[in-house]
């Protein structure tokens, strides 16, 4: 099969451009979120960003990819997943794409907009509540999930939906100061 | 990236076939780990066990020059990107680093000879490379592009960008299918 | 009764629950895939555990990392300590241990210390 090296300027150029140091596509299954933290831990490792920095970008990763990983369990597009970092002088920003049902759009937009006109205190409140209140069975996880990313990152959540006929592309941009 | 854009890179990912990117520099640990990811990926697949370790040994091949050029490289210079890619049928292994003009030369005359070669004048080329090349002759960048040519199925790829002054960019493809029939 | 000793890895913690030397620990990091699976024994050995305990001790977290998921699973254990304690009369401290570097986790035991009225000793390192 012949192929063509002009994509890889083109995608090293992207590359550089947002400062991703690695973007991966595929299936997002635990020993894919394993591989991907080793790989992050390594890469963060020699970076002089303060501990405290590094822990909230493993944090949000995690909580990202498992809540990918968890919706694929029952999602037809499991392999459709893209996550990805970005690192600039100590500063990360963490990308998440994937494809969801239509159905589960307005529930998630609503529950992202919520979180995003809350202050700092009503999002710990918030954490707090679904902690006590939350059981594992119901879904607990993303709800849960998506206020510790609010919470550790400090910063508003940056979503989009992008609806595809029968299927939605969403998409997260999660920005972790350097503080 | 806005968060707009993710759908569109992940489009481009797609449509080149890739699954994986890594951009910047490489440690040894760094190496260790970008292996991993990849070979826990190969796992999931149903992948058989020879053709994942010509996949491996391909990538080591190809991280290990990557470290070299790193080495003797300026400061500006050093982040090098290493991309895997996936089809029905294959598997590729992606490496784009800098590299200074005046070693283009040498690097195109090893590939176009290895590229003008069969599977036999392959194994008679890496056996003559063996016995010839000293340990120091940076291991014989040569020798690691032969392992990699007998190991990929295709012909390899590559192409030099210029990117200022007497700085250019090096890419280089490998293809390795994942039936092994077509190759040993 | 039986210890239960676990060794941790990439994604589990290492747990010891020992009443005869009176160490009770989980440390590490804990992001596994199922995590009511993976803590079942855990409680099990706690409700047990629960029905006779010590009289006095302390019960040590020294984690690393864990995900929200754990998180939920953390405050069922504490809430069943903090059950111990008042049904038993159990003296218990909980021993919360972070990197001092690492204001997350030290809040991530605050946050916890408000939910439960056990004492929480907290340890930087």
């Amino acid at each position: 099969m012949e192929k063509e090296l002009g994509f890889v300027t083109e995608i090293s150029g992207k590359m550089r451009e947002h400062n991703f140091v690695f973007s991966y596509r595929g299936k997002i299954s635990q020993e894919t979120i394993k591989a991907l933290l080793n790989l992050t831990e390594k890469k963060l490792s020699t970076e002089v960003a303060e501990i405290a920095v590094k822990k909230k970008v493993f944090n949000v990763m995690v909580e990202c990819l498992q809540n990918i990983s968890k919706h694929n369990t029952k999602n037809k597009h499991a392999n459709e997943s893209i996550f990805m970092i970005g690192s600039y002088e100590g500063k990360y920003v963490v990308y998440s794409g994937n494809v969801i049902e239509n159905e589960k759009v307005q529930a998630l937009k609503n529950k992202l907009q919520a979180i995003n006109v809350m202050s700092k205190e009503e999002i710990s409140e918030l954490h707090k509540r679904l902690l006590v209140e939350g059981s594992l069975n119901e879904g607990i996880g993303a709800s849960l999930g998506i206020v510790d990313i609010a919470k550790k990152s400090g910063n508003k959540l940056d979503f989009s939906f992008v609806e595809e006929n029968d299927k939605t592309y969403f998409a997260l941009k999660t920005f972790i100061n350097n503080n | 990236m806005e968060v707009t854009s993710i759908r569109q890179f992940h489009q481009l990912m797609e449509s080149n076939k890739l699954i994986m990117l890594y951009e910047g520099e490489f440690t040894q640990e760094i190496t260790k780990g970008v292996l991993a990811m990849t070979e826990r990926n190969l796992d999931k697949d149903s992948v058989e066990a020879g053709i994942k370790k010509k996949i491996y040994n391909v990538m080591v091949e190809v991280l290990q020059n990557i470290c070299k050029h790193q080495a003797s490289s300026s400061d500006d210079a050093k982040t090098a990107v290493f991309m895997i890619g996936e089809d029905e049928e294959h598997f590729f292994v992606i490496s784009g680093n800098t590299i200074q003009q005046n070693k283009i030369a040498a690097i195109e005359e090893k590939l176009n000879l290895i590229n003008s070669k069969d599977k036999d004048g392959l194994k008679l080329l890496f056996r003559d490379l063996r016995l010839s090349a000293t340990i120091s002759e940076a291991g014989g960048a040569g020798l690691g592009f032969v392992d990699i040519a007998r190991k990929s199925e295709s012909k390899l790829k590559f192409q030099f960008d210029l990117i200022k002054d007497d700085l250019y960019y090096f890419i280089f493809l490998s293809t390795i299918s994942k039936h092994t029939s077509e190759n040993n | 009764m039986e210890t239960y000793k676990i060794n941790g890895t990439e994604d589990t913690p290492s747990i010891i629950l020992d009443k005869t030397t009176n160490t009770f620990e989980i440390s590490g990091r804990s992001l596994p895939e199922d995590v009511v699976t993976f803590y079942k024994p855990t409680i099990d050995w706690l409700e047990a555990f629960g029905n006779a305990p010590n009289n006095n001790f302390s019960f040590d977290f020294k984690l690393e990392y864990f995900n929200t998921a754990s998180s939920k699973i953390i405050l069922d254990i504490l809430m069943k300590l903090d059950e111990v304690a008042e049904n038993k009369g159990a003296s218990i401290t909980i021993n919360w241990h972070y990197d001092k570097n690492d204001d997350d986790m030290q809040e991530a035991g605050e946050e916890y210390a408000e939910l439960v009225s056990l004492p929480f000793t907290f340890k930087a390192q």
